[in-house]
């Protein structure tokens, strides 16, 4: 059977088309304000990298948070695909932290991969994706660069806030102090990294954990994490396509 | 609507809400309905007893008590008072869409937006002089202690007594007699005071009679292929349970829902236990339950003092139904209390709508998700606020949702 899975999320949509437990091909894009474009041209470039027509597909399933608005013929919410996806990765895995753009989730695994619990943080962009954006923005440092820059700090310096508008001009005023980026990068880094480690500990995960979503992109998230964890997390090659590579084998 | 017409709109209805006499003319109208509706369904009995009520809290030909949601109603009614409930009344004004305007209006006096927005929407509509005029206030402590203070500032607000009844949290032998010594002399000081005679028969006779009903429907819901639907509307019945204890209507009422839902054609649905309330303003979360085929076999709320009242031992009995809060209150009560309902109403999941600030049901969230988790029970929070819309995150309950039936799909 030939499935495509379509995560839609607030800012990347990732398409992944599978045959028989077999990835065939992927697309990734970012979201923009069209989600229901955006999810058909994924679609459609990754049909073409596979050398497959539409008609070629049993199902497609959507996921994401816009996944009520595209074309698809069934949905599923975003935990189950993620737990689905990396349970597929590392069938070992206990659990999974997932930090998006707008939304951090940390799910809990059965030895058989379920959903045994989940949680995702509140509405607020603290400790998410977008928090980093705008932090990297007043920076004036690309997303790729945390990594580099966390790895060569040296001062301990703390944001004394979690939300993203107070943050941001406490960021200003450290920088007018003359602090520097590296230091500032990982203050960054490090208040994502404590949110998320609160909810790792509220709900219990123990390793083999799986990092996924853009921010397991980001070296600098990723390193601080382990160590405040304790343990090594597990990445896959390409984070923000395992939800729509979980949405691809639901059925 | 525009604020400037909205505020004279207010000024308005609140001028006519202290015109007496003009709510004699509602008599009129209920006894045309009456005629109209010989034997009315159960939408037509909540709208006959919404018209009456509001001529007898704004006639006030009987004295008005407010009253917290575990006072029971059976006193009050008992001494041919008229309760109000300012938090089942904040319910009503979010289901009416229209909770945006008092809640500005508390929030112009100072009164903190942290606070339970109950209490915030009850302050404003009192700021806005809505609310019918209290004579004076009774409430308990339980089952949160937010209510203590709340009803001190409605006593300063509207310039009235407030009779407070103490319930210790701790389960001593003398608890029942303490309360029961208080409201005894609460009965007394109201008899002195205000000309108050209570006659506990008949009202304690309606009140076990509706409760024997009530019981029975919780047998028939106790059948796994029978879900009172939508999902979570049995919490709109709540008046019903607290207000109108005691009181015909809430008899016929019951009587009703029993027969309709002895009618109900089976269902195959996940059941759930619903813990605490739930939005009340209009939300899609009862049409996402439906969707994702999960019904509510029980509510929290609905579970009813098991005892019966009785006109022998009025204060005692009723100390006992106010000390069985406790159920929600004491931790380790609440949680036995949740496995119990876990198992006799045979559901796979449980939710609960974490209401902003309030204690009462986020407190022991921690030891109650350990004790589901260990009978694999999955235990879903809802996160937001029941009457201000400016704390509501649909599609994060919509996700939510979504993956608490896929979790127990993976587990059927
Ligand atoms: N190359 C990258 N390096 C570091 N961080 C990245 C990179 N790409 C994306 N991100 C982070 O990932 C976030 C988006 O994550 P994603 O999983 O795509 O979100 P969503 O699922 O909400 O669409 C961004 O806000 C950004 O912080
Ligand atoms: S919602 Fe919670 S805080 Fe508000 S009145 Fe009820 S118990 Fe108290």
């Amino acid at each position: 059977m030939i499935t495509a899975g379509i995560d839609v999320g607030s800012q990347s949509t990732g398409v992944v088309i599978q045959k028989d437990g077999q990835i065939l091909s992927f697309a990734l894009c970012l979201t923009g304000i069209d989600p229901r474009k955006r999810a058909k041209e994924s679609l459609k470039e990754a049909l073409e990298k596979a050398s497959l027509s539409p008609e070629k597909l049993d199902c497609r399933i959507a996921t994401g948070y816009s996944r009520h608005q595209v074309e698809a013929d069934r949905t599923v919410s975003e935990i189950s695909a993620q737990a689905k996806g990396a349970a597929f990765l590392f069938p070992k895995a206990r659990g999974l932290i997932d930090i998006g753009g707008q939304d951090t989730k940390v799910v809990l695994l059965s030895s058989g991969g379920k959903v045994v619990d989940f949680l995702m943080n509140d509405k607020c962009a603290a400790g998410t994706g977008r928090f980093l954006e705008l932090m990297a923005q007043v920076l004036e440092i690309s997303l790729t660069d945390f990594g580099k820059l966390v790895a060569q700090a040296q001062r301990e310096v703390e944001l004394s806030s979690t939300c993203a508008v107070f943050a941001q001009s406490e960021l200003v005023g450290l920088i007018a102090q003359g602090k520097k980026k590296e230091d500032l990068s990982r203050a960054v880094c490090q208040a994502v990294v404590d949110q998320v480690a609160n909810m790792v500990e509220r709900i219990g995960l123990v390793p083999p954990v799986v990092f996924t979503g853009g921010v397991a992109k980001n070296q600098g998230v990723a390193s601080l994490l382990e160590k405040r964890l304790g343990f090594s997390l597990l990445i896959p090659p390409e984070p923000q396509i395992t939800a729509a590579l979980g949405a691809s084998l639901v059925l | 609507m525009k604020e400037k017409t909205q505020q004279n709109l207010v000024k308005f209805i609140s001028f006519l809400s202290r015109r007496k006499s003009l709510f004699t003319l509602l008599g009129g109208y209920e006894w045309w309905l009456k005629k109209k509706w010989p034997s009315p369904d159960l939408a037509q009995t909540s709208y006959l007893l919404t018209i009456h009520s509001i001529r007898e809290l704004y006639q006030r030909k009987k004295p008005v008590v407010w009253t917290s949601l575990f006072f029971p109603s059976e006193f009050i009614w008992a001494g041919s008072m008229v309760p109000f409930y300012p938090e089942i009344a904040s319910g009503l004004v979010a289901a009416l869409r229209w909770s945006d305007f008092p809640l500005r209006s508390s929030f112009q006096k100072w009164v903190s937006a942290d606070l339970c927005s109950y209490h915030r929407l009850s302050l404003g509509m009192s700021l806005l002089k809505l609310f019918p005029r209290p004579d004076f206030l009774i409430a308990t402590n339980t089952i949160c202690q937010g209510t203590v203070g709340f009803f001190q500032t409605l006593a300063q607000l509207w310039r009235v007594p407030f009779y407070l009844i103490d319930v210790p949290f701790a389960d001593f032998s003398a608890s029942e007699k303490y309360i029961s010594y208080q409201l005894e002399s609460l009965a007394q000081n109201l008899s002195q005071e205000w000309g108050i005679r209570f006659r506990w028969e008949q009202v304690f006779s309606c009140s076990n009679q509706t409760r024997a009903v009530i019981k029975d429907i919780e047998n028939l819901r106790k059948q796994k292929t029978i879900i009172l639907a939508p999902p979570t509307k049995n919490l709109d019945y709540l008046p019903y349970y607290y207000q109108f204890m005691g009181t015909r209507a809430s008899l016929s009422f019951f009587t009703q829902l029993l027969a309709q839902l002895s009618l109900t054609e089976p269902s195959s649905c996940h059941r759930l236990l619903w813990l605490h309330l739930k939005p009340f303003y209009p939300n899609p979360v009862p049409e996402w339950l439906e969707k994702n085929n999960l019904g509510v076999a029980f509510e929290e709320f609905a579970s009813l003092y098991p005892g019966e009242l009785s006109s022998r031992e009025p204060f005692s009995s009723l100390a006992r139904k106010i000390l069985y809060s406790w159920q929600l209150t004491v931790g380790r009560k609440r949680i036995s209390h949740v496995l119990q309902l876990v198992q006799e109403f045979e559901v796979q999941g449980v939710v609960q709508f974490n209401q902003w600030g309030c204690r009462q049901s986020q407190g022991m969230n921690f030891p109650l998700r350990q004790a589901l988790r260990k009978q694999e029970i999955p235990f879903l929070e809802l996160d937001g606020d029941q009457i201000d819309q400016n704390h509501r995150s649909d599609e994060q309950w919509k996700t939510r949702i979504q993956a608490l039936a896929e979790m127990l799909e993976g587990n059927r």
